[in-house]
């Protein structure tokens, strides 16, 4: 009796033992909690976003939102009839299009895994103060960054603040105010906690850094109207002495160039930047997905000598036409990297400066800022302004020429200085006044029955 | 007072050792018990003892001192002054009380006796009945012994897979019993899980198939030889390449989107149902093999296929899809068996698809440049303006209509006695291809099997080992799909020099298959010990110890040659992948059985500690100075990893079952499990499966015996009970970080796995099961019938978020349901037996039905285009097709929106089921005298995928085409099933023609009818036998896939698959000899 007794505890012991069935991770994943006791696995978490921008172009961060905002806007005429893209061309964008669920899906993506590191962090004790601000910084922008975009995009957005998703699935779009004030909390966060220069990154610009923040921020408080601190943000990055506008305009967009505050170094080995592979013609434009040239009236607009018209675009001879597209980046595919894909620069902050100093009126220093623009491009300086509103006038005429087909410059300006009615209704003959904002994706609205479509969709 | 005699047969020696033994017996003991007494006269002598423990109790302690003394007299010692008394009878001391009344002695009488077959072998656990009530059970030499009996009692022995024997007692005290062979096979020993029943005691839903079956089958997978066996069991052999991918499901698809293969078990060890090639490497060839690949068919004594919850219950969270059971050979006790079988054969492809000729071919071109209104041009349509269109080569004939050669052979030594027996065998298989080459399946595979019980019975042990190692050297990429493609006006494949004929860049010619090589090796080991030990005389304590480790390396090599040199690829690529599975199980058991006057009893309490590994990591070589070095990665220039897989299981459980016989005619079986799965996450381990089966034998109610005597056998059975499904992969509850593909800056990154959801458990699948098994005519003629309904919910499915979560779902339970109901048919009979000739007949049939019955927010979920609630599981979402427009000449299709426009997925209006609608198989087996015939017919009525599924080439297109093609519209008014050739993309045509993959045009009828085997065989005249100094010996050939009626417009209906190798008929012929 006392031997069945026995094998009845050890068969019950065998089919119970709590502690025995639980496994450790695979060794080829890690595990959330062990990753953020070391920097150097929690430094891998952070260049995972970085990584992860850059792997496709069809993300916000690859060249899409370029691509699709030039159309919307007047930078590029589309030659793919009856497509997805060819709706965002004609400002009809369905709110079922793949283009538009890739832009909303990578960003939140993004969201997703900043949130993940904050919240890592935030339960780690091992990592250095010094590592893990620069850390928390980062992912702090990147989070600000990319509602940035879907702010302007998309209008009205959940901010999404956390990993849950029981809360997540259930969230509710807040108004432009809102998501400004949280955009700048994160900005205001982050730079304190971002190092100043580029030495975490190896001196790569890869890497957002303090001045990165105040760049972003000087760009937000002007799309919020605050001039005051447009100004002075804007002031701080030109005035950090870590950059200088390249005056040969075939190098701004080489990697880690002197105008370069933050670059995303690009990822797959057999390519430089996308928008070089994508928007580089060798004939007709008729290759998925960029099947776009520059438009006419893009083309028409510049000044006679304007060094950027004859640098940043290239062009190609298909029989009787002639296709020009841009060639900011120059390299096309190849595995040897030269160049990164800009996405804060100084020129821009140069152009943030002059706006804020014309809006309080400071016409001598918005003109400054101008003529450094202007200068760089071989166009004759300008003397003086005397009003506001053709000082406004040069400076959009300016943003149009310096910040073409970048991250989507063009559209948001016609937008948030309400010209886009003017400026687009009479080329595009399908345009509303709601086309200003693109619909949330359609799957987005059944899954989340709290979100509410634009109007207009 | 009777029935607590229980009387323990001591000292069960072996038979022939009394032979040797001295009958002149030495003992020297003071004061020793009549026990130890009896041991040693045993030992010494070799004579038995009868005894009852209760009155051996009453006896006195013996002094005896002799040398060498004869047995009677160290008896009369023993017995002096004892309560007891003897009688000696055939090696045989029956010890009793001593009677003082004789007038009882002449009515009541002491039996003892012993049951074998008809070979002399003992039975082992028969039945010994007295009056239908107090029943025991045959030892392990098949002794048994009664007490006290009434002469002209009954007795009735019985034991399965025997005919039952009736036995008036007479004067003799010693009885031999030898029972016939049953007729049928409703007392054929089923192995269950955890033991063994039979088919008329059991009360689950299990099919067996046994090594009669499989043996004449030239099979190199076991599980191409169940195809149309098992009702309730699907099948598909999905490609006709050696060592190719089976498609197995028990009852239908019980989980959306989870694992559905059975659990598989080969002598207790659960085996790999993970398919465990590379998918990189090999999913061109075999779709990544599939393990059962290496086991040995012929190494296989039986195969039991579990199906209801009674049966399945028992294997808890991994019951879901069924189980089948595979049991090795054991040796046997008796004379040293040498067995040697061989065979050799051919196989080829049987079932070509017709294409066009050369003429027929270049007709229909010149037709689509006319229907286009286009003209040929120069450097693009090299078939028809560069190409010598005089030439007709058959592609098929060319790539795939080769011979390939089987050969096998099988040597095994088995034996052994009462207490330990043995068997070894050996076997080497290889398959060529049909392919042009040198490409061959090779494997070797060695069984060993190791049965042992002590002296004293009490402790016993059983060993199996099985080691295979299969070597594969194929083409990287199934060539089928070329050889009914490549324009039949193709040039030359080799040019003036000899070296593959590119035709200057413009022919990719299909030879360049043949440059790549996919090489595989395969090391299967799969071993278990199971010991035994009788604590006491009903309560035996087991464990079960197991491992299986399975590695596979493989390699598929791409050398520059294969390379169209067009492209200008300097480089041979080559990819490796290194697989490892390494199991092992330990299970701990303890059985308790009774047999009470109102019934059998038998309790079953067990533990499983099961832990499983599994690594394959993937390579990417590049960048090789020569392809005589593709295989030697180290001298590749780049190495890249291309993905690795690391996981582990483990599993933990306690079951118990309760089986309860009454008088043979109500059965009661209780299983329950509880058990743990490191699947999931903390707090979702455990869960508890349990069932209920009953069996009520209604035959031996004494109103059927009386009204319907037609009914020598009929039983029913119901059962209901769950089991779960935790084929979902592992980890998926973690919180983890993999890394991502590239790097950047140089750095290592990573990034979230997955939303994390620890709350997930297994898929629940609720088991009804109600059958009737029925035998009339003496069992002549056997009938199952089974129905059952099996709920599948909790369905683990991607819930759909939005994507502003950062994922667009989450792993989570959904009260999706799946419905599997079915009805099954097996009928087997015995149409003629008699001495010279008889034959046999069996049949299966399987309707099944798969429904998923509800799926919460379908619509908006990733499947809303895939599945439809209501309708199978296996449908495909597509347009409807409407027929070729007589005017237009175009494909026509339902536009539901009115639009205009065929969208998608607006447009899919119609669900097509591809779910056989039933299927079966018919056997029949003729003997008449030497020669045995056997022939197996196996049939499925379904709709499937006809040649257009998956073809976005047009027909006009460079492409050849089946003769069906030719049935198109040329004219205003021709009313056609295909529409106007077309080669242009841009044309309208093939606008149209685009939607007819995804329309129902490309489903059509696919059912047929297969003679999948025929064996003829004759076994050699005793006379013959004499001459050539063997036991037995045997002649047969044997043919596979011989004849096929079908309607099916594609290549072959089973595996529906333009893409892949039908599978090959095949013809051997070989001999069995018995030394």
């Amino acid at each position: 009796m006392k031997w069945i007794c026995i094998i009845l505890i050890i068969i019950f012991a065998v089919g119970s033992c709590k502690k025995w069935i639980s496994v450790a991770p695979p060794i080829t994943q890690l595990s959330n909690s062990t990753l953020f006791e070391d920097s150097v696995t929690a430094n891998a978490a952070v260049s995972g976003i970085y990584g992860d921008m850059m792997t496709s172009f069809l993300g916000i961060c690859g060249g899409n939102l370029t691509l699709l905002t030039g159309l919307q806007a007047d930078e590029f005429q589309t030659y793919a009839a009856g497509s997805d893209q060819s709706a965002f061309y004609n400002n009809a964008i369905n709110p079922a299009s793949t283009n538009l669920q890739s832009l909303w899906k990578t960003a939140y993506k993004y969201i997703y895994e900043s949130n993940a590191v904050l919240e890592g962090l935030s339960h780690s004790l091992k990592i250095s103060s010094g590592a893990r601000s620069q850390f928390e910084g980062e992912v702090k922008f990147l989070r600000a960054f990319c509602h940035f975009y879907l702010l302007q995009y998309f209008g009205n957005i959940p901010y999404v603040s956390t990993t849950d998703y029981r809360t997540n699935q259930e969230a509710v779009q807040i108004s432009r105010k809102e998501i400004f004030q949280k955009i700048m909390q994160d900005l205001g966060d982050a730079i304190p906690l971002l190092s100043i220069d580029y030495h975490f990154s190896g001196g790569e610009r890869a890497r957002v850094n303090r001045s990165s923040a105040l760049a972003l921020m000087a760009r937000v408080k002007l799309y919020d109207h605050d001039w005051v601190d447009a100004e002075q943000f804007a002031s701080q990055v030109i005035g950090s002495g870590l950059y200088q506008l390249e005056t040969d305009l075939s190098k701004v967009f080489l990697k880690n160039s002197s105008e370069a505050i933050w670059q995303l170094a690009p990822v797959n080995p057999s390519y430089n930047t996308w928008e070089g592979y994508e928007f580089i013609l060798h004939g007709q434009p008729t290759s998925a997905p960029a099947q776009v040239a520059l438009s006419n009236s893009l083309i028409n607009s510049w000044e006679p000598g304007d060094a950027r018209r004859a640098i940043w675009i290239d062009s190609i001879v298909v029989g009787p036409n002639t296709y020009f597209f841009p060639f900011k980046y120059e390299i096309q595919n190849g595995g040897n990297l030269q160049e990164y894909y800009m996405v804060l620069r100084l020129a821009e902050q140069y152009l943030i400066r002059a706006e804020a100093r014309a809006m309080q009126n400071n016409f001598t220093g918005s003109v400054e800022d101008i003529n450094a623009i202007r200068s760089r491009a071989s166009l004759p300086l300008l003397s003086s302004i005397s009003t506001q509103d053709s000082c406004l006038a040069m400076i959009g005429i300016e943003r149009r020429h310096e910040l073409f087909c970048e991250w989507g410059h063009r559209w948001f300006d016609l937008v948030r200085r309400h010209l886009a009615n003017a400026v687009l209704s009479p080329i595009k003959p399908g345009w509303q006044d709601t086309d200003t904002l693109a619909p949330i994706p359609i799957t987005e609205i059944q899954n989340d029955p709290n979100l509410i479509q634009n109007k207009g969709y | 007072m009777h029935k607590s005699y229980w009387l323990i047969l001591m000292a069960i020696g072996l038979l022939s050792c009394v032979k040797v033994r001295s009958q002149e017996i030495t003992l020297s003991y003071e004061q020793a018990s009549l026990h130890t007494l009896f041991m040693e006269i045993h030992q010494q002598s070799g004579y038995f003892f009868y005894y009852s423990e209760k009155d051996l109790a009453r006896s006195k302690p013996v002094t005896i001192h002799v040398v060498k003394a004869p047995l009677e007299r160290v008896l009369a010692i023993c017995f002096t002054d004892q309560p007891l008394t003897y009688t000696l009878e055939d090696k045989i001391i029956v010890v009793k009380k001593k009677q003082p009344e004789p007038a009882t002695r002449d009515t009541k009488l002491d039996i003892g006796g012993r049951v074998t077959d008809t070979e002399n072998q003992p039975i082992v656990g028969a039945n010994v009945t007295v009056n239908q009530h107090e029943a025991i059970e045959t030892d392990d030499q098949g002794f048994f012994q009664m007490h006290d009996l009434d002469i002209g009692a009954e007795l009735l022995i019985s034991s399965a897979g025997y005919e039952p024997q009736t036995i008036r007692i007479g004067n003799n005290h010693i009885l031999r019993v030898v029972l016939n062979h049953a007729i049928g096979n409703l007392d054929e020993v089923q192995v269950i899980a955890y033991g063994t029943t039979t088919r008329r005691l059991n009360t689950g839903s299990i099919s067996s198939v046994s090594s009669k079956d499989i043996q004449p089958q030239p099979v190199s997978n076991p599980l191409a030889a169940l195809t149309g066996e098992v009702p309730g069991l699907a099948i598909i052999q999905n490609t006709g390449v050696p060592g190719g991918s089976f498609s197995v499901q028990i009852r239908g698809q019980n989980s959306v989107l989870n694992g559905t293969t059975p659990l598989y078990i080969i002598d207790g060890v659960p085996y790999g149902t993970t398919v465990l090639g590379s998918q990189i490497v090999s999913a061109g060839i075999n779709f990544g093999g599939n393990p059962l690949n290496s086991i040995n068919p012929l190494d296989i004594e039986s195969i039991s296929v579990l199906k209801d919850a009674d049966a399945t219950a028992i294997y808890g969270s991994r019951g879901a899809n069924g189980v089948i059971l595979i049991t090795t050979r054991k040796g046997k006790a008796g004379k040293t068996r040498f067995d040697v079988n061989a065979y050799t054969g051919w196989e080829n492809v049987f079932r070509r698809l017709p294409v066009l000729n050369t003429r027929q071919y270049l007709d229909m071109r010149e037709e689509a440049f006319r229907n286009d209104g286009e003209m040929p041009v120069a450097g693009v349509d090299v078939d028809l303006l560069d190409w010598d269109t005089t030439r007709n080569t058959d592609w098929q004939k060319m790539l795939i209509g080769g011979t390939a050669l089987a050969s096998d052979v099988q040597g095994s030594i088995s034996g052994g006695n009462e207490h330990t027996q043995f068997t070894i065998s050996g076997n080497y298989h290889r398959e060529t291809t049909v392919f042009p080459g040198d490409y061959q399946d090779r494997k070797i595979s060695g069984h060993a099997g190791l049965n042992h019980s002590s002296q004293d019975q009490k402790l016993s042990l059983a060993f199996v080992a099985d080691y295979s190692q299969v070597q594969t050297n194929l083409p990287v990429i199934d060539i089928t799909q070329l050889a009914t493609t490549v324009p039949p006006d193709a040039p030359d494949i080799y040019d003036a020099y000899g070296k593959l004929n590119w035709a200057n860049g413009y022919f990719n010619n299909p030879f360049s298959i043949f440059q790549t090589s996919y090489l595989a090796g395969t090391n299967n080991l799969i071993s278990n010990l199971n010991l035994g030990y009788q604590l006491a005389p009903r309560l035996l304590f087991r464990i079960n110890a197991g491992m299986n480790s399975i590695s596979l390396n493989e390699f598929a090599g791409y050398p520059t040659t294969s390379f169209n040199p067009a492209y200008g690829l300097t480089s041979g690529v080559a990819y490796s992948a290194n697989t490892k599975l390494d199991t092992w199980i330990l299970e701990p058991q303890l059985e308790y059985k009774q047999d009470f006057s109102f019934g059998h009893l038998n309790f079953l309490i067990g533990g499983t500690l099961n832990d499983q590994t599994f690594h394959q990591q993937n390579l990417l070589a590049t960048g090789f100075s020569s392809d005589n070095l593709l295989e030697n990665i180290s001298a590749a220039s780049s190495i890249a990893s291309e993905g690795t897989q690391d996981t582990h299981y483990k599993y933990e459980a306690v079951f118990g079952r309760i089986n309860y016989q009454y008088k043979d005619k109500y059965l009661l079986n209780l299983t329950a499990r509880r058990d743990g799965s490191s699947r999931f996450g903390p707090g979702k381990q455990f869960a508890n499966f349990g069932a209920l089966g009953a069996g009520w034998v209604f035959s031996k109610e004494a109103f059927i015996l009386e009204n319907i005597p037609q009914f020598s056998f009929g039983k029913l059975r119901v059962s209901y009970g769950s089991t779960g499904n935790d084929q979902i992969g592992d980890y998926q509850y973690l919180d983890t970080w993999s890394p991502s593909f590239y790097p950047y800056l140089q750095g290592s990154t990573l990034l979230p796995t997955r939303l994390y959801n620890p709350d997930y458990s297994w898929e629940l699948t609720r088991k009804l099961e109600m059958g009737i098994d029925l035998g009339l005519l003496g069992n002549r003629l056997l009938i199952t019938v089974d129905y059952y309904r099996n709920r599948s919910s909790n369905q683990l499915i991607p819930y759909s978020l939005p994507v502003l979560t950062g994922f667009t779902s989450v792993q989570t339970n959904l009260p999706a349901t799946v419905q599997n109901s079915g009805l099954e048919l097996e009928i087997n009979t015995v149409n003629v037996k008699g001495k010279f000739f008889s034959w046999t007949s069996g049949i299966t049939l399987t309707i099944p039905r798969t429904e998923l019955v509800s799926y919460p927010n379908l619509a908006s979920s990733p499947y809303a285009n895939t599945y439809q609630t209501g309708e199978p599981l296996k449908i495909r979402k597509v347009f409807h097709f409407l027929g070729v427009n007589p005017l237009s000449g175009l494909d026509e299709f339902e536009d539901v929106n009115k639009d205009g426009l065929i969208s998608y997925p607006n447009d899919l209006s119609r669900a097509v089921s591809l779910q056989p609608k039933y299927y079966g198989g018919l056997r029949n087996h003729f003997e008449y005298g030497n020669w045995s015939v056997d022939c197996f017919f196996y049939f499925v009525h379904q709709n499937g995928a006809n040649y257009l599924d998956g073809s976005y080439i047009s027909p006009g297109m460079m492409s050849n085409q089946p003769v069906w093609v030719l049935d198109r519209w040329q004219t205003a008014n021709d009313h056609r099933s295909i529409e106007m050739f077309t080669q242009d993309y841009s044309s309208a045509a093939y606008g149209a023609f685009s939607h007819v993959p995804t329309s129902d045009r490309v489903f059509s009828d696919a059912s047929f009818i297969r003679l999948k085997n025929v064996n003829v065989s004759y076994r050699f005249p005793k006379k013959l036998n004499k001459i050539m100094h063997i036991a037995e010996g045997r002649i047969y050939v044997l043919g596979q896939n011989l004849i096929t009626i079908t309607h099916y417009q594609g290549m072959d209906p089973e595996n529906q698959n333009l893409q892949a190798l039908p599978p090959l008929r095949v013809f051997t012929g070989g001999i069995q000899l018995t030394l």
